[in-house]
């Protein structure tokens, strides 16, 4: 009590902190963006070469003939652009009416709650396997199509139009989530403004928030139309996959009946397996993703040029003209005239004239339609994953999930499955995570505008790339090039790579949240950028790291593309003992597989049974983080 | 109060008019909390009628039931009467859309559509199919040269709107609203985000306008009440609600105020 205070100073010493040039958080990122780019670049790069030797052999007839017969070293790709561009536009024509309907009544009508849970029911809709998808396309939509168009005499349900329905419905949530992310991006002071004018609420939506949210409208549209164009899982299985069959009627509904082939249902088939040993059916084989890519990367990066910030500050608004007599010239040049005119038509006008009875029914009807969309979208959700539980429950006992495969899938259970899926995305998520913190760190901290648009643009292309050409480029490095045939490391490599967009995104949009102020409090204390980053910016992001990473791993739980070639196999697998010639067994592959093949009902049984399961993980893991989730996007978006 | 009001000594002499609008027992509150509590207010045509009091009193949510605005609020409940010409606007009789049209509105910061001048005149005129698409142009000029706007923008009536100055952006709106033909105009603080000189031009307007219309004010700027306004409401805050302290002429208000809260907020301004 009575020794003396101890001057501060004697108690430790002020030693000035030891400031380096560089920092290990600013190599961190680099490195980590630099193999996000490198990535993108490599597999265009790869593509591009390994594509040559079929066109020094074919030339231009590859892309504008029609007649793939490998046999006879014949490649013309044309029924399947054609075939891609079929499928695609059903499904645009389908979603974006749709989709945009719902989105106006999520964004404008709905109250926050409901809202929400609008919201939750569509991103989980975004979130099933496409597996699962074509699995319900298989047993539900190939029937239905058959029956309805019974006149038509098909030959089978697999037609371009199933399958375009069925991508419909799995891009309805992108078409619909983009343009309610537009809307809510319009001021709410718009809206008031125009209602302040005795604007109907709809009118408001129409004549104010809707055109000012059209650029991000089409944007949604054309990332929607990116990812009809490179699905290849769910249109393999319902497409029909017939080869050189270009529609020999246009502008009739006989074309979308038939059987055809897209590029990525080619790319998804066994003959890939074939392909490699031949050096030009190889290469006409990669040629077919090199075009894929090229089409959805033209797509995906004019969206996202639409909707860069730098067109957003000032919006290529193209000014409505004025009619040619809106500057009359001489009767209105004195003051006097124009009053008079005022008072002229003070005394013809009423000054409220009613909205016609005709036009308040069209104001209803447009909502109960809008409405009529939000329910579509989420009822066929619902309807979904009801139907799947429904099947799968019989297949569902603690066996199931302890015991392996037996019989070809008809007998047994699924757990090495499981274990295999697991391991999967336990490894994409170790591969995934350092490299997302250290791109968000380049695109929030280190990058300013130019560059760090320039970065946004490649998380966009990789965010747009179709999976299954990440197999390919699996196959290509990893399978051949390294030599490692089928192996877990590849898989967890490349759905590692996929994710990196979702959590790099999710990561940023909670850095640009982060009060200023916290940054600048950390600064003031001296601390370097880096002691920022790890003290202050990383902790507070946390939120956006954990969601972003269940939403990833909820995706890559459910991907078969890229592994299908790289990393799983059917049956025969346990716990992988090293890398090279090491697959695994997944959920999705199994689905894939047994889905082809599912006449004998024990098979049935036990693929509903692995569909449901795999649909557990999956809307745990985006249950799990959706809330928060979409919590931080709303504030990113409206921000 | 309305009645102390009435009695008050420099207007007495005035005739009374029916007046535009008239609120009694009006309470709103948002949220379950409530914000405005019996509030009375009669408003005579053909003046500016000004809203003073301090800040989050519930000046603006006042002025919102006027036009019920106020029920783009999420959860915001308003209970008590409305009258506009002798009618209630909250029976249902007229719809709120048409209540919009006749009662205009011009918010704190100008909110004008990303489009031409031109096309923002005629936004809600067009929208509403209110005149023959030939009377557009001339409606547009005359509601322009009402908002004292024409002079400056009759050469680019086709140039974006957000090319204007802030203070030229508000006489847009000012227009936009006036196009319309509304018999009152609700003005919330819209001097707020000027400068001086397009505040003193807004100012000019108010007066103006009032030969033809009925304008509801509400103000921050004790000043500017005096210049323009005929007769005030002043709103405090009450045991966390808002209340009308007190209403008078405006001299007789800001010179020799009755009620002890609006001295009091007089003296801290």
């Amino acid at each position: 009590m009575n020794s003396p205070a101890v001057p501060i100073t004697d108690t430790y010493s002020v030693v000035a902190p030891d400031r380096r040039r560089w920092s290990y958080t600013l190599v961190f990122s680099v490195i980590g963006t630099a193999v996000t780019a490198g990535f993108v670049v490599g597999m265009v790069a790869l593509f591009a070469w390994q594509t040559l030797p079929v066109l020094s052999h074919s030339g231009l007839g590859y892309v504008t003939s029609n007649n793939w017969h490998y046999r006879q070293q014949m490649f013309g790709a044309l029924s399947m652009i054609v075939g891609t561009l079929l499928v695609s536009a059903v499904a645009l024509c389908v979603a974006a009416p749709v989709g945009i309907g719902a989105a106006i009544i999520t964004s404008e009508f709905l109250p926050g709650r409901a809202r929400l849970m609008v919201k939750i029911v569509i991103e989980l809709l975004a979130g099933i396997p496409s597996v699962v998808y074509g699995l319900v396309g298989i047993l539900y939509l190939r029937t239905f199509v058959y029956d309805t168009f019974e006149s038509f005499d098909l030959h089978s349900g697999d037609t371009i139009l199933t399958a375009g329905l069925l991508l419909a419905v799995m891009i309805l949530p992108t078409v619909m989530t983009l343009s309610d992310d537009a809307l809510r991006a319009v001021p709410a002071l718009q809206r008031q403004a125009a209602r302040g004018l005795g604007l109907s609420r709809l009118s408001a939506v129409m004549h104010v928030a809707l055109p000012q949210a059209r650029i991000g409208v089409i944007a949604a549209v054309l990332l929607a139309l990116g990812r009809a164009l490179g699905e290849a899982i769910a249109v393999f299985l319902v497409v029909g996959r017939q080869d050189n069959n270009l529609p020999t009627q246009p502008f009739t509904l006989r074309p979308l009946l038939e059987s055809g082939q897209t590029l990525a249902s080619k790319l998804g088939g066994a003959e890939i397996n074939i392909a490699y040993g031949d050096p030009l059916h190889w290469a006409a084989v990669v040629g077919l993703g090199l075009m894929l890519l090229v089409m959805v990367g033209t797509v995906t990066l004019l969206a996202a040029a639409l909707t860069s910030p730098k067109s957003a500050a000032s919006p290529p608004q193209p000014v409505e003209n004025a009619p040619k007599h809106a500057r009359p010239t001489k009767t209105h040049s004195t003051k006097g005239t124009s009053d008079a005119l005022l008072t002229a038509r003070l005394a013809q006008e009423p000054a409220v004239t009613r909205l016609p009875k005709r036009r308040k029914w069209l104001e209803r009807f447009s909502i109960g339609s809008f409405a009529a969309c939000t329910l579509l979208a989420t009822g066929v959700m619902l309807a979904m994953i009801l139907a799947i539980f429904y099947r799968g429950s019989s297949a569902l006992s603690l066996r199931f999930f302890t015991e392996q495969i037996k019989l070809v899938g008809a007998d047994g259970g699924i757990f090495f499955n499981i274990i295999g899926t697991l391991l999967l995305i336990t490894t994409a998520l170790c591969v995934c995570t350092p490299i997302a913190v250290a791109v968000a760190l380049m695109q929030s901290v280190y990058l300013r505008e130019r560059a760090a648009r320039g970065l946004g643009m490649v998380l966009y292309l990789l965010n747009g790339t179709p999976s299954i050409l990440f197999g390919l480029f699996g196959l290509v490095v990893f399978v051949k090039f390294l030599g490692w045939g089928k192996s877990w490391l590849a898989g967890g490599i490349l759905l590692g790579l996929m994710m990196i967009p979702i959590v790099t995104v999710a990561l940023v949009e909670r850095m640009k949240a982060l009060p200023k102020k916290y940054i600048e409090a950390a600064r003031g204390l001296g601390l370097s950028k880096s002691q920022t980053v790890w003290s202050v910016i990383i902790p507070q992001s946390r939120a956006g790291l954990v969601t972003g990473s269940l939403l990833g791993l909820a995706r890559a739980a459910g991907e078969t593309a890229p592994i299908m070639f790289t990393a799983t196999i059917f049956a025969g697998a346990m716990f992988p003992r090293g890398i090279v010639e090491s697959p695994v067994l997944s959920l999705p592959y199994h689905i894939f597989i047994l889905a082809q093949d599912s006449f004998d009902p024990r098979v049935g049984e036990k693929l509903w049974g692995t569909a449901a399961a795999l649909l557990m993980i999956v809307m745990l893991l985006s249950l799990i983080a959706l809330p928060v989730r979409l919590r931080i996007h709303e504030e990113a978006v409206s921000a | 109060m309305l009645k102390l009001a009435q009695d008050s000594a420099c207007c007495s002499t005035e005739t009374v008019s029916p007046a535009v609008l008239e609120a009694r027992g009006l309470s709103v509150s948002i949220a379950g909390r409530p914000i405005l509590k019996d509030v009375n207010l009669t408003i005579q045509p053909r003046q500016v009628f000004g809203i003073i009091g301090p800040s989050g009193a519930g000046k603006s949510t006042l002025i919102k039931c006027f036009n019920r605005l106020i029920e783009l609020t999420p959860r915001a409940v308003v209970s008590g009467d409305i009258t506009f010409n002798q009618g209630s606007i909250l029976s249902g009789a007229l719809h709120p859309d048409d209540l919009r049209v006749r009662i205009g509105m011009l918010f704190q910061q100008p909110v004008v559509f990303p489009k031409s001048i031109y096309q923002n005149v005629i936004f809600g005129v067009r929208r509403l199919r209110m005149v023959s698409r030939r009377a557009l142009p001339d409606v547009a000029e005359a509601a322009l040269r009402e908002a004292a706007l024409w002079e400056e923008v009759k050469d680019r009536l086709t140039d974006s709107a957000l090319k204007l100055s802030v203070g030229q952006q508000q006489r847009l709106c000012l227009a936009r609203t006036l196009a319309m033909q509304p018999e009152v105009i609700l003005m919330d603080e819209p001097t707020s985000a000027l400068d001086p000189r397009s505040t003193e031009a807004i100012e000019q307007l108010m007066l103006r306008l009032k030969e033809r219309h009925t304008i509801v004010l509400v103000t921050h700027n004790i000043g500017q009440a005096r210049r323009v306004c005929d007769w005030l409401a002043c709103v405090c805050v009450n045991n966390g609600v808002g209340e009308v302290a007190e209403t008078a002429c405006c001299d007789q208000m800001l010179d020799n105020p009755c009620c002890q809260a609006v001295v009091d907020y007089l003296k801290r301004n």
